[in-house]
C-alpha cells in the first residue's frame, strides 16, 4: 500500500526516556523532565544540541515547556508547545510535534510529561484551588471534584446501559496487573485475584480501589524527528502512521446525550483512515486507563468490539498476555504508574522495537496509543505507530 | 454574545449517580450521593446535584423521574444567601 496521506509515516519516535516511578521523587518537575529528556536523547543517540523543539501537556502542575528549553540550553528554538490538558492531550502533544516536524518547522522535538502527582499536585485533588474550568462551578457545591468521582459518574452510565459488572471491571485490573508483574518498573507488582479486587475498599461507587489508577511522581519523554533522520540514529525507528484529536463529553452541556460512548468513537475512523489501516491491523493497544471502564469503552469505540462487547473480549483473554490484542502491556496507569499517557506511548515504542522482554507481544508491528477517550476534558487524541521495516 | 436566564420545569431523569465512600479531603458526610440529572427540556443538558433520598443511593436508577428541590446553605461569609440543588423522586 502506498502512502497517500501526507503525514503518514513521515516522522518517527527515535528515542524514549523515563525517570524512576515513585510516590515521592524529592525533586522538581523541571528536574524530572530534564532526566527523562536526557534519557530519551541518550536512547536515540542524540545530544541536547540536536534539539530544536519542545512540547508538553500539563494542567498547571508542571514546569513550563520554555523553561525546560532554556534549561536544555537550546539557543534557537523553532517549536514550542505547552498544551493545557491532562490525559486527553497525551497523544496530541506528540501528534502536533510530529506534524511540526513533517511540515519542516523543526527537526528534533522532545515531548514529555513530568509530574509529581503524588507528592506534589494531586490530580483534581484537595488543598488547592479548583482547576480553571467552567464546569467546576456546577460540581463543587456537591464535592464532585476529583477524577474518580467524575469518571464514576460516566462509568455507571456505561455499566448500566450494557450490563457491565464489577467482575468485568475486575478482569481489566487483573489482566493489567499480570503484565505489571513482568515489568520491573511497575509500581504494583503483587498478583491481583478477583477476590482481592472485589474485596478492595469502595472509593466512590461503582469504583473500588483497584478500578482507580495510581498517583505517581515521574516523567517520560520521547524524541520526535523525521523518519529519514531517525533511520540514521541508534534505535529502530517507530513511525507515526497517524495522529488524531477529537471532541468528547464535558459536563454538562456537551452536545452529546449518550454518556456510554466516548469521543474516541468519532476520532477513530479518521485515525485509521489516515494510517490506511483498520482495527484488525493493530497488534498491541495501549489504552488510556485512568479507570477500568475506559478500557472497555475504548475497545468498543476504537472498533475492536461491538458496543457493549468490550467486556466479553477481556473475559475471553484476548487483551491479556498472549491474546490476540494485548492491552496495556506495561500494566497501564492502573499498575505500572501514572504518567498521564506518556508511559503508554513509551511502552508502545518498546513493544514495536521488540524491547519489552517477558511481556513482549510476538510480532508486534503496529500499535494503537490513546489518550483519555474524551470524558471530563471534552477532547481526546490517539496515535497509530508502526515499526519501521 | 449575551447570556440569558431561562426558566425550566425543574423536571428531569437520572442519567447517572455516584456514592462517595471516600472523603477526598472534603468535609461531607459518608456515604453521600451525587446525581447527574438529564434535564427534561434538552437531552444533552446534564446537571449534577445532591440527592434528597437515600444517602447510599439505593433508591436510584437510570431513567428515574426526578424533580428539583433547593437547599439553603451557609456561604463562607456566614450568610444564608446561597442554595444548592437537591433532587428527589417525582411522583406524577
Amino acid at each position: 500500500m502506498s502512502g497517500t496521506h501526507p503525514f503518514r509515516d513521515r516522522t518517527a519516535i527515535a528515542g524514549i526516556g523515563r525517570t524512576d516511578y515513585s510516590k515521592n521523587s524529592g525533586v522538581s518537575t523541571l528536574t524530572l523532565a530534564l532526566r527523562a529528556i536526557r534519557a530519551a536523547l541518550d536512547d536515540a543517540g542524540l545530544a541536547t544540541s540536536d534539539v530544536d523543539g519542545v512540547a508538553c501537556h500539563r494542567v498547571g502542575d508542571s514546569v513550563q515547556a520554555t523553561i525546560v528549553a532554556q534549561s536544555l540550553g537550546i539557543k534557537d528554538i523553532r517549536f514550542h508547545l505547552d498544551l493545557f490538558g491532562g490525559g486527553s492531550q497525551s497523544a496530541w502533544t506528540v501528534g502536533l510535534a510530529a506534524q511540526a516536524v513533517a511540515a519542516g518547522v523543526a527537526d528534533c522535538i522532545v515531548c514529555w510529561r513530568s509530574i509529581n502527582a503524588r507528592s506534589g499536585f494531586r490530580m483534581g485533588g484537595t488543598g488547592r484551588a479548583a482547576p480553571d474550568s467552567i464546569e467546576f462551578q456546577y460540581q463543587s457545591p456537591y464535592w464532585l471534584a476529583t477524577p474518580p468521582q467524575q469518571f464514576a459518574m460516566y462509568g455507571r452510565a456505561y455499566m448500566d446501559k450494557y450490563g457491565v459488572t464489577a467482575e468485568d471491571l475486575g478482569r481489566v485490573a487483573i489482566s493489567q496487573r499480570e503484565f505489571a508483574t513482568l515489568n520491573p518498573r511497575a509500581m504494583m507488582q503483587a498478583p491481583l485475584s478477583m477476590d482481592d479486587y472485589l474485596e478492595s475498599r469502595m472509593i466512590v461507587e461503582p469504583f473500588r480501589l483497584f478500578d482507580c489508577c495510581l498517583e505517581t511522581d515521574a516523567a517520560v519523554a520521547v524524541v520526535v524527528t523525521s523518519t529519514e533522520r531517525a533511520r540514521t540514529l541508534r534505535q529502530r525507528p517507530v513511525l507515526v502512521s497517524s495522529a488524531a484529536c477529537g471532541g468528547g463529553h464535558t459536563l454538562y452541556s456537551n452536545g452529546r446525550d449518550d454518556l456510554s460512548t466516548s469521543g474516541a468513537a468519532q476520532l477513530a475512523p479518521r485515525l485509521f483512515d489516515a494510517a490506511e489501516m483498520s482495527p484488525s491491523d493493530i497488534d498491541v493497544a495501549e489504552l488510556y486507563d485512568a479507570f477500568t471502564p475506559l478500557v472497555l469503552l475504548q475497545l468498543e469505540d476504537y472498533g475492536f468490539a461491538a458496543k457493549g462487547e468490550g467486556a466479553a473480549l477481556v473475559a475471553a483473554g484476548s487483551t491479556s498476555l498472549g491474546g490476540s490484542l494485548p492491552v496495556n502491556t506495561h500494566g497501564g496507569h492502573l499498575s505500572e504508574g501514572y504518567v498521564h499517557g506518556l508511559n503508554h506511548l513509551a511502552e508502545a515504542v518498546d513493544q514495536l522495537r521488540g524491547d519489552a522482554g517477558p511481556r513482549q507481544t510476538d510480532g508486534a508491528e503496529v500499535a494503537l496509543v490513546t489518550g483519555q477517550p474524551g470524558y471530563v476534558a471534552g477532547t481526546s487524541s490517539a496515535l497509530i505507530l508502526r515499526a519501521d521495516k | 454574545m449575551t447570556w440569558e436566564w431561562q426558566e425550566l420545569s425543574g423536571n428531569g431523569t437520572i442519567a447517572s449517580w455516584i456514592v462517595n465512600r471516600h472523603g477526598f479531603g472534603g468535609a461531607f458526610p459518608l456515604p453521600s450521593t451525587v446525581v447527574l440529572v438529564r434535564l427534561a427540556e434538552q437531552d444533552d443538558l446534564l446537571l449534577p446535584g445532591g440527592w434528597a433520598g437515600s444517602a447510599d443511593g439505593v433508591d436510584l436508577s437510570v431513567g428515574l423521574s426526578v424533580v428539583v428541590g433547593f437547599e439553603d446553605i451557609e456561604s463562607e461569609g456566614g450568610d444564608s444567601d446561597q442554595a444548592v440543588l437537591s433532587w428527589g423522586p417525582r411522583h406524577d
